[in-house]
């Protein structure tokens, strides 16, 4: 990853981790974009929105259960990231 | 001469003959063979009038008939299953999502640029294969945008695919880009839609 760049290794303006994440886990996520507010969002549930801390980091406590986990900032493609939600039990 | 008496017009139908030689009296009866002028002038009238009333008549109730039925079709019309195409259709565009009918006519780098916006929305709308088209587009024009854009919209194009009901799709379009560099996004999220697809179908014969 390269903090003083625009975009992440594959393009995207997020990294998570763990990656992928884990459903009940805490997801720790980290923005490299002008956007003062993200948002995340599991399967067809509302956006929750978050501001990230001046290092772009962000916490999501526990992962709800679901399939998918989405991030945006709603700047375009690069400010967007899927990801499949792994489930251990 | 007979005379059949129609309220207060008279009516000839026909010439009878008697023959008075054989002393019986046989009647015979020619068809055919009144015209107008044997007529009265008045039952002459009087069966002008008939006619005229019986246009009349047939005529209102031709136009009564279509505008009985005329109006009860759109009703019938719209409980058959063989309702006109064109109307379904235009139908079934009014209840798409405001979203859905924007994807079709988005300039393509807004909709690339867009794409990951539209997949989010696609996923409240699992199983609505009227909404595939816009992101079908989406993967057409995913193929002639710049990297990285082209490879994270074919991705994001796949997914909503398959979340649509189109694995189908996903499987011509990963036929079409195997063999390219690039597109690892893309062709990722292919593999996993049509791995996916297999074991559900798996699950599904093996109940």
């Amino acid at each position: 990853m390269s903090a003083s760049g625009q975009y992440m290794k594959d393009g995207s303006r997020f990294k998570i981790d763990p990656d992928p994440p884990i459903a009940g886990n805490s997801v720790c996520v980290t923005y490299i974009g002008a956007a003062s507010e993200v948002e995340w969002q599991v399967d067809g549930d509302d956006p929750v929105k978050v501001k990230p801390d001046k290092d772009g980091k962000f916490k999501i406590k526990s992962l709800p259960s679901g399939d998918e986990l989405f991030l945006s900032d709603n700047r375009g493609l690069p400010g967007y990231l899927q990801r499949d939600i792994t489930h251990l039990n | 001469m007979v005379h059949l008496v129609f309220g207060s017009s008279k009516m000839h139908i026909g010439r009878f003959s008697s023959s008075p030689s054989s002393q019986q009296t046989s009647v015979s009866y020619s068809r055919g063979s009144w015209s107008k002028e044997d007529l009265d002038p008045s039952t002459s009238q009087a069966i002008d009038r008939r006619r005229w009333l019986l246009g009349a008549g047939f005529f209102l109730a031709g136009a009564g008939a279509v505008v009985t039925f005329g109006s009860l079709k759109p009703a019938a019309a719209s409980k058959s299953p063989s309702r006109d195409k064109s109307t379904a259709t235009a139908r079934k565009q009014e209840d798409l999502p405001a979203w859905a009918l924007e994807m079709r006519e988005l300039p393509a780098e807004e909709l690339i640029s867009k794409a990951g916006d539209f997949e989010r929305k696609s996923t409240r709308h699992y199983g609505d294969r009227r909404l595939a088209i816009g992101f079908e587009r989406l993967l057409i024009h995913a193929l002639k945008a710049r990297f990285p854009e082209c490879d994270l919209a074919g991705a994001c194009a796949a997914r909503s695919l398959a979340r649509l009901g189109r694995v189908d799709l996903v499987g011509i379009w990963l036929s079409e880009i195997d063999a390219r560099e690039g597109f690892l996004e893309t062709k990722s999220a292919a593999h996993k839609v049509l791995a996916r697809e297999a074991r559900r179908r798996k699950r599904l014969h093996n109940q």
